[in-house]
């Protein structure tokens, strides 16, 4: 997406307050990826009501340029989806391409991994490298896929046949990357680890006491209402986190959006403002 | 002046029913012809009847109840909607729906929904049952391997609120109103729970799920708190700062966490990022902040993974049998997902959100710690909430109800658990067993006032209170009454002081004075409580609306200059650049009816935020919008609509005319008080118009005539006493059996009246009669506010009134089958009743209409003697029965009384219930309170015959006499003009208005004066009744309405020489109802140490108290008794002596204590 395209939604020219490098990707997953696309006329009555509510104030229609609306081919949803990856860590002053070294998601908990190579010229300790041990050359962005309850669009702007076009590509989803230190981490169990094991060497024959101990407890149900006795939300999330398996994605990056801009259909609502109004409130 | 007269002349307005709709086919309609012209600036205030007809005063209450059975009842369903067995996994049993007051197979499209209540609810006073109707729940059940469902399950009876939409009296006309013994002026809003009428009254709340931050600038301390409120739990988080450095604090961590590391834990590692949410590109809270950085660094913290080890190491677990043990990673997780601020739920591990709200929180006390004055007001309306019935029965039910459910569970585990079972399970048969449960607990609830959740381990006492029924202006007081929950001994002025935030919500006037004085609140007259609405709907039209998801801004241009926050209950959603479009786009859906015109939206600049308020209990009042040329939407064209009753008040709203403001969003806005500001071109950002401006005031500041010429704290005199004054109390009054009751015999609607009395109906229900006053001196019994009242009007009828007091009598049924029976009369050798029976009929009760005196009998029961006895060894059965004790019911009193009512009924549980009232007619005498409107009390010092009253050329003499002294020190002008516009209103033949702001004028009210010949300052010539002669000074002589105040000297004269003692100490009791002595306390001790009076010291101390004559022992010092001393088994030296029993008494127990206390006695002479 380049700044062009964003100036269509956002009437300000210095206006980047959304994203800072926004990077639509195109994902191939290996697995089966849940279709929750719906080309419903809620998503054509949104852009259609906001110039509408501009209409009203005095805000003049100076063009008007016909939206047309892609979706990814039924066959290809299951294994494509397209996803808006935020670089929350990365300045402006770095350029926009990224080499990945590789993606991959755990669909179940929305989770995506990316990795991204290390620049070790600059700005790198080598002393620490020694000290841990590990060369790290690579680094982990993580973040949640947020689904897009639809609404959000990757959108390009053609001249086609001398005529203006929008071409708009719902998103599934959105995700801000965050570096995870995972190396350190890393370092801190292992190191957890070996102290682990020399403690319970130490402490071998008061273990099976702990055993029996923790059997009687849970023997003890409790009849206060008010404690449920399971694990808590977010923990149940950790632990389905912490069994899903990495699955490898694919990676395309945006210059392979030209392939999506194929619909040839007039984007038109057919949703009036006072249905589309009420459609949202009720 | 035409229009003027024509204002004062529409009356009373008509109720909600049918007979509302007559006056709208005469040819005037509330002195208006249908022809006549509208003035928007004098007729707006027509939107207040409407307002109040659709509103009502205690529509609060209503609508929170209301919303509390329709809908929070299936939410909390909905909560818990499953019961599992721990034995068996394929049990289950679903609760899918869940209704109060009628069974699913009731519900018919068309056709209101019938309700079911236990009986009509004058008869549950009566009775002393509870009004209540039964909560039924559909269920989805396993039976073996079928699936069940079962409909219509009732699980408890819920207690109704008068006039909910759950209650009889909803939506009847008066007639069906009188045919259930109903007052059609009641304003309901109050339970009826074993016979007594209980108010849950409003409380006061600091809000809910909003960042507060204080500052103490003595300490240097600033704090960010956040009470988060969920179903599940209640919990408080703070941010605060110490030495310069920012901590988050929670109960559940042992110690304050830095900053740094929870927004690492949560998710937020890089310290870039945390730079970015926190302070923005502001370097002077960069600065401010940095120092946070070093400690995390120091700590050697870079990781979530290290972030969350260290908080949980920190975590005070608090390990439930059962639970799981959790490893050090999982309790930091654990904390930072759903103990810290706990209203913020984590899906997904997605913990941006959290994230976010702590830095917000941070970023609050940075920005405070920067400028001192971004600090909130706790004591601001807009971060207050109002807790009514409906939500603290919400709180309760869902507590009975997880209750109930775990009972359950613990029941059916108990029989799954059974290896060998017979027949197939059902689960039915077990959930019938414990079914009191919540209808007891909310019973006991209500009735107690004790508030105990077992959820939030809350306890909290005095919730309910008995709806006081001295009049209706005291019942009505009531209901718009809010308490807060600070406590009354803490010496803070901010509580208590006027906020200016508070005006048009919250009466100015009506507080109590002293202790309570500013805790305790009364609602303005046009003011309405919201109840929660949905957040989801509003969440996605700000999305629509141009708000950019908070998940998807990047944390570098958060805060970047222009950006602003969008916050729904106090939680960032979402940024726009384009606030005030934001704002004024979604007001204008508001105003189209697509939003709840209870959602408020305002912007705060300092914040660079706008605040979307959807949640509960805030206060809101309905204001006329102004348009952008500064005109008021509100057209004569539409009140013409309104006064023809084509429109109600739901119209203005729904065209956008009128619009419900918060105080927050009050905030944001320009409000003209009259439409002549409008005009005013120097003001051209007016956005709202005042419907009226008398509306500041309550319903109990609202009956005082013109209040605004009164120093203000006579008004809130008045506000109190006018909760006192006796009336008229509901047009049921004479079918009310109550403790006590005061009615009014001859009570008068005021001839000053007000809109507001209109408005509430006092000009049916009075409390007062207009006297003829003349403020003069005469007598010398009328020094300190004391009048003088003529005899001739109280031989009239002035001032007379009767108390009614409710006797009650059980007869009780006792386990071994005797039971308490009423025996008949006992007569004399001429078969006359013996004279304690003289009142009784044959069955033994008070026969109505028959007078009672002291020590007269007005229930002769009787008790088995043996009653305790069990029924095993009983030996004699004849004998126990027929032996019994006579308990007579005994009429009190030094004045007569007479029987009123005799009503006999079964109780609950089968006993004979009755209740007998008595009554007594007082007239009024000396030392009988009164009170005028305007704060002015004062006793009856003298009753004087009318011809020895002054007089006027008219031959008219006053009722009452005032004291002249009376007005320079109190400064209550408006007592002054009332005289003068009731006295015009006598002559014109009208009556006249009083109301706030407005009024009659007085110099229209002086010229019809002088044009009857009177003077126009009101004063006339009298003439003394005395001599005939012509008093030497004019005299203030008209009418003013007084009130009678329920002291009366009759409940309170007492005296006594000799009578009762305690039993213990051989002192005479205490207090008037034990026939106490009055007592010379310790001050009166000292005034006589003082003056050396010591004989009359001994006598008051000693020889009228306890004395007592002891024998001391000369020799040892102790007491021995009969002339001997035990001690020295001597009678040698015993000497007899005076000392007061409870110094005897104290040496007993000092000698039981083995403390030997011994007298030395020496002569005297």
């Amino acid at each position: 997406m380049t700044k062009e395209e964003t100036k269509l939604f956002i009437d300000e020219d210095n206006d980047d307050m959304d994203v800072s490098m926004p990077q639509i990707s195109n994902i191939n997953i290996d697995s089966t990826h849940e279709s929750m696309y719906q080309e419903s006329l809620n998503e054509q009555g949104l852009d259609d009501s906001d110039t509408d509510l501009e209409l009203e104030e005095e805000d003049p229609i100076i063009e008007s340029i016909p939206l047309f609306i892609n979706s990814i081919g039924e066959e290809e949803r299951e294994s494509q989806s397209i996803h808006l990856l935020q670089y929350s860590s990365k300045p402006k002053s770095i350029p926009q391409t990224i080499n990945h070294v590789g993606a991959a998601v755990k669909p179940e908990s929305n989770f995506i991994k990316v990795k991204i190579p290390l620049d070790t010229n600059k700005f790198y300790d080598n002393s620490k490298t020694e000290e841990w041990g590990v060369a790290v050359n690579e680094h982990e962005h993580m973040g949640v896929l947020n689904k897009t309850n639809g609404g959000l669009y990757a959108a390009k702007y053609v001249i086609k046949d001398g005529e203006k076009q929008v071409h708009l590509i719902p998103i599934d989803s959105t995700a801000q990357l965050r570096p995870s230190f995972k190396y350190l981490d890393d370092i801190e169990n292992s190191k957890m680890l070996q102290r682990k094991e020399s403690f319970d060497q130490s402490a071998k024959p008061q273990s099976v006491h702990v055993l029996q101990s923790t059997a009687k407890n849970t023997k003890t149900s409790n009849n206060d209402p008010f404690v449920s006795t399971a694990l808590g939300e977010s923990l149940k999330h950790v632990r389905r986190f912490d069994q899903e398996e990495w699955s490898n994605v694919t990676w395309e990056d945006d210059e392979n959006l030209e392939k999506f801009t194929e619909s040839t259909t007039k984007l038109q609502t057919k949703t009036t403002m006072d249905d589309y109004i009420n459609q949202l409130t009720h | 002046m035409v229009n003027k007269r024509k204002a004062s002349q529409i009356t009373r307005e008509g109720m909600v029913t049918d007979e509302a709709f007559q006056p709208l086919l005469q040819e005037t309609y509330k002195g208006k012809k249908l022809t006549d012209q509208i003035n928007t600036a004098e007729d707006k205030w027509n939107l207040l009847p409407a307002f109040l007809k659709v509103k009502g005063l205690v529509k609060q209450h209503l609508d929170s109840f209301n919303y509390f059975v329709d809908t929070d009842l299936k939410k909390i369903i909905k909560a818990n909607e499953l019961v599992l067995s721990d034995v068996d996994p394929e049990f289950y049993l679903k609760y899918l729906d869940i209704r109060v007051g009628h069974k699913s197979s009731n519900v018919q499209s068309n056709k209101p929904v019938p309700k079911e209540v236990n009986l009509v609810p004058h008869h549950c006073r009566l009775r002393d049952l509870t009004y209540s109707a039964p909560i039924y729940v559909d269920v989805e059940y396993t039976r073996g391997r079928k699936i069940i469902v079962h409909r219509d399950l009732e699980i408890g009876r819920m207690p109704i609120m008068l006039r909910s939409n759950k209650c009889l009296l909803d939506g009847i006309d008066d007639k069906q109103m009188a045919s259930y013994d109903e007052c059609p002026l009641d304003p309901g809003g109050y339970f009826i729970v074993n016979g007594t009428e209980k108010v849950i009254l409003v409380q006061e709340q600091l809000s809910k799920n909003r960042i507060i931050v204080e500052a103490d600038e003595k300490k240097n301390i600033v704090q960010a708190s956040v009470t988060s409120s969920t179903h599940e739990r209640k919990s408080k988080t703070y941010v605060i700062t110490k030495n310069e450095k920012i901590y988050l604090k929670h109960n559940s961590i042992s110690e304050d966490i830095p900053i740094v590391i929870i927004l690492k834990a949560a998710g937020i590692i890089s310290d870039l990022e945390i730079l970015q949410l926190v302070c923005g590109d502001d370097s002077n809270y960069q600065d401010l902040f940095a120092i946070n950085f070093e400690e995390a660094a120091k700590l050697e913290i870079f990781t979530q993974q290290q972030a969350l080890h260290y908080v949980g190491k920190r975590v005070k677990t608090i390990r439930r049998a059962g639970a799981p043990k959790l490893s050090q990673l999982q309790e930091g997780i654990e904390a930072i997902a759903t103990t810290i601020i706990a209203h913020i739920t984590v899906a997904d591990l997605q913990f941006r959100e959290k994230a976010l709200y702590i830095a917000m929180m941070t970023r609050r006390v940075l920005m405070t710690m920067h400028n001192p004055k971004m600090v909130d007001d706790r004591d601001y309306v807009g971060n207050k909430r109002l807790e009514l019935a409906g939500q603290l029965m919400s709180l309760l039910f869902e507590d009975l109800f997880k209750k109930f459910n775990s009972d359950f569970k613990a029941n059916i585990d108990k029989i799954l658990k059974k290896p060998s079972r017979v027949s197939e399970f059902d689960a039915l048969l077990s959930i019938n067993i414990h079914s009191n449960n919540i209808t007891m607990g909310m019973n006991r609830a209500i009735s107690t006032g004790n508030w105990s959740l077992k959820r939030f381990k809350m306890e909290r006492a005095g919730v309910t209170h008995v709806l006081s029924r001295l009049s209706y202006i005291s019942a009505l007081g009531m209901m718009t009454r809010i308490s807060s929950q600070f406590e009354k001994s803490r010496k803070v002025s901010g509580p208590r002081a006027l906020q200016p935030s508070q005006f048009g919500m919250l009466c100015t006037s009506d507080t109590p004075e002293g202790e309570a004085c500013g805790l305790v609140k009364n609602l303005a007259l046009m003011t309405h409580i919201t109840t929660d609405d949905e957040e989801d709907p509003i969440r996605k039209l700000c999305f629509v609306l141009g708000c950019e998801d908070i998940l998807e801004v990047d944390s570098a241009t958060l805060h970047s200059k222009g950006n602003f926050g969008i916050y729904l209950n106090g939680t960032l959603i979402g940024t726009t650049r384009f606030p005030a479009k934001f704002v004024s786009d979604f007001r204008n859906l508001r105003r189209t009816g697509k939003v709840s015109a209870f959602i408020s939206i305002y912007t705060n600049t300092h914040q660079a935020a706008v605040h979307i308020a959807t949640d509960g209990g805030r206060i809101c009042r309905p204001l006329i919008i102004v348009d952008k040329d500064n005109k008021s939407k509100v057209k004569a064209k539409h009140l013409a609509k309104l006064m023809q009753g084509n429109w109600a008040f739901d119209d203005f709203l729904q065209h956008g005319l009128v619009e419900y403001l918060d105080v927050n969003e009050e905030n944001d806005s320009l409000i003209a008080i009259y439409e002549k500001d409008l005009i005013d071109p120097s003001k051209t950002n007016i956005t709202h118009l005042e419907i009226e401006p008398f509306t500041v005031l309550g319903a109990v500041a609202g009956l005082i005539p013109y209040p605004h010429h009164n120093q203000s704290p006579r008004n809130t005199y008045q506000c109190a006493m006018g909760k006192q004054a006796i009336g008229a109390i509901a047009y049921n009054q004479f079918r009310r059996i109550d403790t006590l009751l005061y009615l009014m015999v001859y009570p008068q609607q005021p001839m000053v009246k007000t809109k507001t009395i209109e408005l509430i109906d006092y000009d049916k229900l009075p409390a007062g009669q207009n006297a003829t006053v003349a403020v003069m001196s005469y007598s010398g019994y009328d020094i300190e506010d004391a009048l003088v009242l003529n005899k001739a009007s109280i031989d009239r009828g002035f001032g007379r009134c009767q108390v009614l007091r409710k006797n009650t009598v059980t007869l009780k049924r006792y386990p071994n089958h005797s039971k308490d029976v009423l025996s008949g009369i006992r007569v004399d050798d001429n078969d006359h009743p013996i004279p304690p029976h003289a009142s009784l009929g044959i069955d033994g009760l008070g026969e109505v209409g028959t007078k009672l005196v002291n020590g007269q009998v007005y229930v002769n029961k009787s008790v088995p003697v043996n009653a305790g006895e069990s029924v095993l060894n009983k030996t004699e059965p004849n004998q126990s029965t027929e032996s019994m004790r006579e308990t007579p019911a005994y009429y009190k009193g030094a004045e007569p009384a007479y029987v009123d009512q005799v009503m006999m009924s079964v109780s609950d549980n089968d006993q004979a219930l009755i209740k007998v009232l008595l009554r007594q007619t007082r007239r009024p005498e000396l030392g009988d309170k009164f009170s005028s409107r305007h704060g002015q009390k004062g006793v009856c010092g003298i009753i004087v015959q009318q011809e020895d009253l002054p007089f006027n050329d008219d031959g008219i003499s006053p009722d009452i006499i005032m004291n002249p002294h009376g007005f320079p020190s109190r400064m209550t002008v408006g007592k002054m003009i009332e005289l003068i516009s009731g006295k015009a209103g006598v002559l014109n033949g009208s009556l006249e208005y009083g109301t706030c702001f407005g009024g009659s004028d007085l110099e229209e009210m002086s010229e019809v004066l002088v044009k009857n010949g009177f003077n126009y300052s009101g004063k006339d010539m009298l003439y003394s009744g005395i001599t005939g002669e012509c008093l030497q000074a004019y005299i203030f002589f008209g009418p003013i309405y007084y009130q009678k105040l329920k002291h009366m000297v009759l409940d309170k004269m007492h005296a006594r020489a000799r009578g009762p003692r305690a039993v213990l100490t051989r002192q005479p009791t205490e207090g008037r109802s034990r026939d106490g002595g009055l007592r010379l306390g310790e001050m009166e001790r000292d005034c006589v140490i003082a003056y050396g009076a010591s004989q009359l010291l001994l006598e008051r101390l000693m020889i009228s108290s306890d004395a007592f004559e002891v024998d001391i022992c000369n020799k040892c010092g102790l007491m021995g008794y009969n002339t001997w001393c035990t001690t020295c088994n001597s009678s040698e030296n015993v000497i007899k002596m005076t000392i007061p029993y409870a110094a005897k008494l104290l040496f007993q127990e000092l000698i039981s204590m083995n403390i030997a206390p011994r007298l030395k006695l020496g002569d005297v002479f």
